[in-house]
């Protein structure tokens, strides 16, 4: 089964979990926490805000936290294209803008053809992301401002809580005909930071900014490319891994990987099925490279 | 595509980071002074609204718990501090009598009889302390809750909309619900609520009728309310 569809499965599920546990009361929640009465999931950068906020560790949400560090070292960056309902609801209101994912193999023009021992900063194949950029200052303000007023201030404006208070909106007024402006504020506040905020995900999300400093000592399931098949090393400047990343990475360099949100994407479209998501790192990856790479050999 | 390098610190990068972060701060600062007045009929075990504020991560995972529905989200008219955190909401579906448990006399203290009554009740739209709010609640914004001896608000007689108010003998169904017999008639016929007695389980808001039959403008209040108390309960 191909990743994206079982990605969609996966947040169709989440969803309707969360419908469920409206409708037959069973309190498992949203994305914001999830769970079962005293076991539940936390949204990390909620239980961080209210440490700040309320100068108190509640052990319940930190046991909730440290759960949920765990799963982003073991799973990364996943929340952001498994769980999150953003990237899907962007997907769908802005159309027509999806990267081409076509095996178009462009000839190698630029000067310097993109291979694994590349580490200079040559513009036409770094696409190293480092690892504090726009969306960590976004984080900081947030914390800082929980800090001064006390109180959790992202949550207001979270796009992913948004989305829950929406439909938990539009069940009351269903269910019990309370006919609120949050009904039409909720969706609106949501579509400022999809849409007026086109790059949100990478440019802004706080949200983001954690999961990505949680991933930072993630090492599984990050895509690896077995260079002897990838194009690059028959001289060709393919990018089609690039260009289907949602998060701009290049599978062929370590640096950054820790954004790898396990989408797949790379994998799927590659032309010659050379990237692999194996759940641990192969080793030696660098030695078969230089070795069937004739561009490497010296 | 814009940038070649979207995710290294270029100065656009900083300037768009900066501007998200002067953003977080603005809205922490007109969430906290510009328009966060209301205040709140809060969950059952909430210690104190600055507490409940701080602590409350929008999960809105009582609400979703809650199996009488009488939780609702809050939203920006309640104040922006106030976004997405739960209230409780004592006008969905009605209370319905359960008739085997026996009635408390209006007046009298019986706190057993009185929570049997309450718990062994059909319907939606009021609090029976069933805990599983706060037992949902991944963070400290609600704590267990004693209702012999902490309330979540004080049922209150808004007289411009009471009925018994407006005609003497008139209405009597705050009076004959509330589980605990908190609520008893004066010598005109009008209900009185005992403090000491009333925790604030909404049955009299649920029930009472002057949105049928008086408030014709409409109106977001009944002729008895449960009014958010700062001050511990009298006993």
């Amino acid at each position: 089964m191909k990743l994206s569809l079982l990605r969609r499965i996966t947040l169709v599920a989440v969803v309707l979990l969360a419908v469920a546990g409206l409708i037959w009361h069973l309190g498992i929640g949203s994305l914001s926490s999830f769970g079962w009465q005293y076991i539940a999931s936390i949204c990390p950068l909620g239980a961080v805000e209210i440490f700040l906020a309320s100068q108190t560790i509640f052990p319940r949400a930190l046991i909730a936290l440290l759960l949920v560090i765990v799963l982003g070292v073991l799973f990364g960056k996943a929340f952001c294209s498994w769980l999150c309902p953003i990237p899907p609801l962007r997907r769908f209101f802005i159309r027509g803008k999806k990267k081409s994912t076509n095996p178009v193999l462009l000839e190698s023009t630029a000067e310097c053809t993109p291979s694994e021992g590349c580490t200079d900063g040559c513009d036409s194949c770094a696409e190293k992301r480092k690892k504090l950029d726009s969306r960590h200052l976004v984080l900081g303000g947030a914390l800082l401002s929980t800090v001064i007023f006390g109180f959790p201030v992202f949550c207001l404006v979270c796009p992913v809580g948004l989305v829950f208070a929406t439909i938990i909106a539009f069940w009351h007024w269903i269910g019990f005909n309370d006919l609120t402006i949050s009904l039409v504020a909720f969706p609106a506040i949501l579509l400022v930071e999809v849409l007026v905020l086109r790059k949100w995900c990478l440019r802004f999300c706080p949200l983001g900014a954690v999961m990505s400093l949680i991933s930072l000592p993630n090492r599984f399931f990050r895509p690896q490319v077995n260079t002897s098949k990838c194009l690059r090393s028959q001289g060709t400047a393919c990018t089609v891994c690039v260009d289907s990343c949602e998060e701009l990475l290049d599978p062929h360099y370590k640096e950054g990987m820790h954004e790898c949100s396990k989408c797949g994407l790379c994998r799927e479209n590659c032309p010659t099925q050379a990237i692999t998501i194996p759940f641990l790192p192969a080793k030696k990856q660098r030695d078969v490279a230089a070795a069937t790479n004739p561009k490497l050999t010296p | 595509m814009g940038s070649p390098e979207p995710h290294s610190v270029t100065r656009r990068n900083l300037l768009l980071g900066a501007a998200g972060a002067l953003v977080m701060v603005g809205l922490g600062g007109a969430g906290r002074f510009a328009f966060g007045n209301t205040q709140l009929l809060r969950p059952p075990g909430s210690q104190g609204e600055d507490h409940f504020q701080a602590t409350c991560i929008r999960c809105n995972r009582c609400v979703s718990a809650c199996p009488r529905s009488a939780l609702a989200v809050s939203g920006i008219e309640e104040g922006l501090v106030n976004v997405r955190t739960p209230k409780m909401a004592y006008r969905r579906g009605h209370y319905a009598l359960s008739d085997a448990e026996g009635a408390v006399e209006p007046g009298q203290i019986d706190y057993d009889l009185g929570m049997k009554r309450l718990t062994h009740a059909q319907g939606t739209g009021f609090c029976d302390f069933c805990g599983l709010c706060s037992k949902n609640c991944p963070t400290g914004a609600l704590n267990s809750f004693d209702s012999l001896t902490q309330w979540i608000g004080l049922a209150t007689v808004f007289q411009e909309f009471c009925i018994a108010f407006d005609k003497q003998g008139g209405c009597r169904k705050c009076v004959d619900y509330c589980p605990f017999g908190a609520i008893t008639l004066d010598e005109s016929l009008r209900p009185v609520v005992h403090p000491e007695m009333c925790n604030g389980c909404g049955v009299c808001e649920n029930m009472c009728p002057s949105s049928s039959y008086r408030t014709f403008k409409g109106s977001d209040r009944r002729g008895i309310n449960i009014e958010v108390m700062q001050e511990g309960r009298p006993s």
